[in-house]
């Protein structure tokens, strides 16, 4: 485990399982291509193990001198020893009769020949469930990758780097309400006043002054500071000044951020996934909409953050709110059941609801043309025209390079490779291939494009 | 595409040429190097010197992809260029040792390159060889990552800023004080048990201890406090023969010891209790009854205080065993659990006794190890970025010629959760070098060149008078070791004047500075001008020293109100930093390596600053007294 100690910190073990049992095809010219040898020993690394490498049928021979840095057999074979990794291969004229079914990710990379691509899109939407596809290439001077999805893509948590912590202050439920009253401040000493953690102090203060028409953080000092002088001084009391604005608006923000998400999927009510993670997603976006319609309030997360205050007092808060998340989680698992999922993984129910303030998703593009937008020049000269007004001097230039790229006929045994852009390239498409097996981290949705000479960039939803 | 074709059609076919002569250094072989490492041997470069001071680890073997199993214990720089040579066509040149040890590397080895590429996982490294960029006027990379997110800095100096013209975020220190009296945060705890209690009971070496030494940020001015801290790391030294003598029937007498008695003395000091929570010492009974409880095995829970008693008797039994073994000195490793499980209980005890938070040994693994979750895809996306800026700097890339460094951008990689409008990759333009900064813009930089002979014969006082004469110095300047801030000579200290510089212990490598104490009619300062001592062969120079030409400038010292409010933003930003999700803040890539760098300790003084200092020392004091806030050092 440990030498995953460092990865498990950013994805945690749900993370890691999906990526152990996901499976990558790549869509490639030739096996021995920089880019893929670059992503491949990324994902190795990580933990995926399954690979489908579809690749041209003409016979490569090995290119002398090229870039090859990474011993496409033995080494990759032996880089990550934790994991027993198995490559199939098979040529393009096989793409017609594969089933993608257990596909989580199709890669295709430095690869934009006419007849495949045709062939994939065929397959693409002959199929009611396809994996999202990733196309990533290096074509001097550009760098870009392009997601194309066919179903929605959820992401359990985007793991935002500063939070806010969900605790509805302003909106008590009994227990609280009855360990607030239980506390009378005027009877403690300013030791014991020192304390009382801050969610205690606000609320107290909330209640105390209702009648008071001022925002809690203008009149907490009027509030709080007859009962301790020294009050500014003490670390609780400091928390609390620090938090006390976004008391009122916290509870009311995350409400309407689910409740627009959850408009959003209103389009999308089938039965038939390609992941089954994201039908599982479905089905706690609908439990999620019934336990809103009930209680009016998303269920509580069960993380409850550090703060300055007593062990006691802060042990006590602390399996209050456990207490109430472990019950909001057991409701959300009861309508999961009543909509038909008696079975369903309690883990995941309990992932849901301690990250309800931090999911979100990907949708589809609705009108997509029958080729990834990146290649296809209708697509990027709808999109400039559209944007003409809109998108900055570098995008533009960025675009219509990406654009004379497309309209070029395109032969791969003039493909310029950039190495550093390729290695560049090969850790980003890693990365979004992580994010999406892992429904971790927000990928990029869903075009990026890097000119490696300008050290411009650009990320743009085709 | 062939590799030499490829390369030719970006650069150019002159440039190809011409690069294939540079030389370029990349500084570490970790994460980042060993990326590097690659791309600079598929893009080109003529030669490559890589130097690192580590060997192989276990946890290194996720993200580092020229390392297996095998190499485990082997030096990374030698073991990286061995893994690459079957693909490059460049001269891999790989050195094992400090970069910051002048004597393997000496200023003129530095001076062989064209440009210097960081990948370091310390601040004390990244900041030595910004300074080293800055002497040579040479063009250095500096990046780094952690988890999703990474940077590049190209650095030109007299161009763009230096690494150290922005605020770093470094890992805290602490006032002893703090860490030894008056605990308030988890991470309080987890440096005594780590820093202190761990290096007492089990090091050889206990010099590093968040110790005793005088000349310490004490935090405190209380004599009391600081008498009754110096006492109790003489009483350990009892509880390390305990420990050396695998005396496992008194393992409670440690814990009563540092659980019951010296809270019980702490309490005696009632100045430290007027404005704070008391502490609350485990009782005698409680030990006695809780040592032969049962053990959770969970790394991930949050272990009762009976558990973590027992688990701290049971763990120290086991290091017990080890000792003798390890002939005495067992090294703190967040990848080696008994150390972990040690220091883990240990801070849970502690915090249980101060009303501080308990964490499970999973989180106090990642505050102890200071572990920023590195990965792979972020290093190689950073090493790539810095490639090829690399060729930008050095003007190889056909267009977007760079006149002025300012053409170009650095870089940082967003992190995943923001990506949605954000652009993926923001490039800000590189800013001027920062005119407070006071490793690039402070104060002027020359190498002087002397004989070993040099050394011997010419006295500090001649030194000055050269000084003086070849920059225009007045009468009144003062000289300062830098590496470690000692005094040589000023206006009421000449004591050291007529020792040679040798016995003034200034050798190939020391870095000087010599201050303009005086000012002229106009209240103008002659910058200080900080001096690399480049000990080269008698034949090298002409007589026994050679002072480089430079033209050093003349300055107006800042009015004190300028300086204090510039100071009172910086210091509200801490209590921000605290909300950070992690609770710390740590900018490096590797596990915990101490850092030694005392990060002020650099800096040198110039005329205005003195009376600063002491008033910063002031400010954040106040702040930890009375705020209880801890200042980002
Ligand atoms: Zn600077």
């Amino acid at each position: 485990m440990d030498r995953f100690d460092r990865q498990l910190r950013l994805w945690g073990g749900f993370g890691h399982e999906l990526l152990t049992n996901g499976q990558i095809c790549f869509i490639v010219e030739r096996r021995d291509d920089p880019l893929l040898l670059e992503v491949q020993r990324h994902l190795l690394l990580a933990g995926i193990s399954s690979y489908l490498v579809l690749h041209s049928d003409k016979q490569h021979t090995p290119a002398k001198d090229a870039f090859a840095f990474i011993d496409e057999n033995q080494e990759l074979q032996a880089l990550n020893p934790e994991i027993k990794p198995q490559w199939n291969f098979l040529p393009w004229s096989r793409i017609q009769t594969q089933s993608f079914k257990d596909i989580s990710v199709i890669v295709l990379i430095n690869c934009r020949d006419a007849h495949m691509l045709q062939e994939l899109s065929i397959r693409r939407e002959h199929s009611i469930n396809f994996p999202p596809v990733l196309v990533a290439a290096v074509n001097y001077p550009l760098a870009y990758m392009y997601l194309w999805l066919k179903e929605i893509h959820f992401v359990v948590t985007t793991n935002p780097e500063y939070v806010v912590p969900d605790l509805r202050i302003n909106e008590p439920w009994d227990e609280v309400l009855q360990y607030t009253e239980s506390l009378d401040f005027g009877k403690l000493r300013e030791e014991e006043l020192a304390e009382i953690p801050y969610p205690l102090i606000l609320s107290s203060a909330l209640r105390a002054t209702s009648q008071d028409e001022r925002p809690l953080h203008q009149k907490l000092d009027d509030f709080y500071l007859k009962y301790s002088q020294q009050a500014l001084n003490d670390s609780n009391y400091r928390q609390a000044k620090r938090y006390a604005r976004q008391v009122s608006r916290s509870s009311e923000l995350g409400r309407q951020r689910v409740k627009q998400l959850l408009n959003r999927l209103q389009i999308y009510q089938r039965s038939n996934w390609h992941d089954s993670f994201n039908g599982k997603f479905m089905t706690l976006c609908q439990a999620l909409g019934q336990f809103l319609d009930q209680y009016h309030q998303l269920p509580l997360p069960s993380e409850f953050p550090d703060m300055e205050a007593g062990t006691q007092i802060y042990n006590d808060l602390k399996m209050i709110y456990q207490k109430k998340a472990r019950e909001d989680c057991e409701t959300m698992e009861a309508i999961v059941a009543r909509l038909g999922f008696p079975d369903f993984p309690r883990m995941l129910v309990k992932k849901f609801c301690d990250n309800i303030n931090y999911w979100t998703l990907l949708e589809p593009i609705v009108n997509e043309s029958s080729v990834p937008g990146i290649y296809s020049s209708t697509e990027l000269t709808r999109y400039l025209n559209e944007q003409e007004v809109t998108i900055s001097t570098h995008e533009k230039k960025l675009l219509e390079n990406l654009l004379s790229l497309a309209e070029d006929s395109y032969d791969s045994h003039t493909l310029v490779s950039s190495f550093p852009a390729t290695a560049f390239l090969g850790g980003a498409v890693a990365q979004e291939v992580v994010k999406l097996v892992t429904h971790q981290y927000v990928p990029i949705d869903n075009t990026f494009v890097y000119d490696l000479i300008s050290d411009e960039s650009s990320t743009i939803k085709l | 595409m062939g590799r030499e074709s490829s390369i030719t059609r970006i650069v150019g076919p002159e440039n190809y040429a011409k690069l294939q002569q540079f030389k370029c250094l990349i500084v570490g072989a970790g994460g980042i190097g060993s990326e590097l490492l690659k791309d600079c041997i598929l893009m080109g470069f003529g030669e490559i010197h890589i130097v690192d001071l580590d060997t192989i680890d276990l946890s290194n073997l996720n993200r580092q992809f020229l390392f297996r199993q095998k190499d485990i214990k082997q030096p990374k720089s030698t073991t990286a260029v061995k893994a690459v040579q079957h693909f490059s066509n460049s001269k891999l040149v790989p050195y094992q040792g400090n970069v910051m040890d002048t004597n393997q590397f000496p200023l003129h080895w530095f001076d062989q390159f064209d440009i210097f590429l960081n990948g370091l996982d310390n601040l004390a490294a990244r900041r030595y060889v910004n300074k080293i960029s800055q002497f040579l006027k040479k063009p250095l990379i500096e990046s780094g990552t952690s988890g999703f997110d990474g940077y590049i800095q190209p650095i030109l100096p007299g161009n763009t800023e230096c690494f150290d013209c922005t605020k770093k975020e470094t890992p805290k220190t602490f006032p002893v004080c703090t860490i030894r009296s008056t605990p308030s945060q988890p991470i309080h705890c987890i440096v005594w048990a780590k820093n202190f209690l761990f290096n007492q009971l089990f090091t050889s070496d206990q010099s590093s201890t968040t110790g005793d030494s005088d000349g310490n940020d004490w935090g405190t001015d209380d004599k009391e406090e600081i008498e009754r801290i110096k006492q109790e790391t003489n009483e350990l030294h009892d509880l390390q023969q305990i420990v050396h003598h695998q005396d496992k029937v008194h393992i409670t007498d440690i814990l009563k010891k540092l659980f019951v008695k010296d809270i019980e003395k702490l309490l005696q000091l009632d100045n430290l209790w007027k404005s704070r929570a008391k502490p609350t010492p485990l009782t005698d009974d409680l030990i006695d009854s809780a040592k032969d409880g049962h053990d959770s095995t969970d790394l991930n829970a949050i272990w009762s205080l009976e558990e973590q008693i027992s688990q701290f008797i049971n763990v120290t039994e086991k290091l017990m065993d080890r000792i003798v073994e390890e002939d005495y000195n067992i090294e703190f490793d967040k990848d080696d659990q008994d150390t972990l499980v040690f220091v883990a209980t240990a801070a849970n005890i502690r915090s249980h006794i101060f009303g501080i938070p308990i964490k499970t040994v999973f989180d106090i693994k990642q505050i102890a190890g200071n572990i920023i979750p590195a990965i792979a895809t972020t290093n190689a996306i950073v090493a790539g970025l810095s490639t090829l800026t690399a060729l930008r700097l050095l003007n190889f890339l056909p267009y977007a010629k760079t006149n002025s460094g300012l053409d170009v951008n650095m870089a940082f990689t967003a992190r995943a959760s923001n990506l949605s409008k954000d652009r993926y990759l923001s490039n800000p333009k590189l800013a001027p070098p920062n005119c407070n900064c006071a490793v690039c813009a402070k104060v002027a930089r020359g190498v002087v060149k002397i004989t070993e002979k040099g050394l011997e014969k010419l006295t500090l006082s001649q030194l000055i008078d050269l000084l003086k004469k070849k920059y225009n110095y007045p009468s009144e300047t003062s000289l300062i070791d830098t590496s470690d801030q000692r005094l040589l000579v000023d206006f009421d200290f000449e004591d050291l004047l007529d020792r040679t510089l040798s016995q003034a212990k200034l050798h190939d490598g020391s870095v000087i500075l010599f201050s303009d104490e005086e000012g002229d009619e106009s209240e103008m300062y002659r910058k200080p001008l900080e001096i690399y001592l480049d000990v080269v062969e008698e034949s090298a120079i002409n007589s026994e020293i050679e002072l480089p030409a430079l033209e050093i400038p003349l300055f107006t010292p800042p009015k004190q109100e300028e300086e204090d409010e510039g100071k009172e933003t910086s210091t509200e930003e801490s209590p921000e930093k605290e909300e950070d999700k992690n609770g710390i803040v740590i900018l490096d890539e590797d596990e915990g390596k101490d850092e030694k760098d005392g990060t002020t300790t650099k800096r040198p003084r110039s005329p205005d600053q003195t009376e600063n200092d002491s008033k910063r020392a002031k400010t954040s004091k106040n702040h930890n007294d009375e705020n209880g806030v801890i200042e980002l050092d």
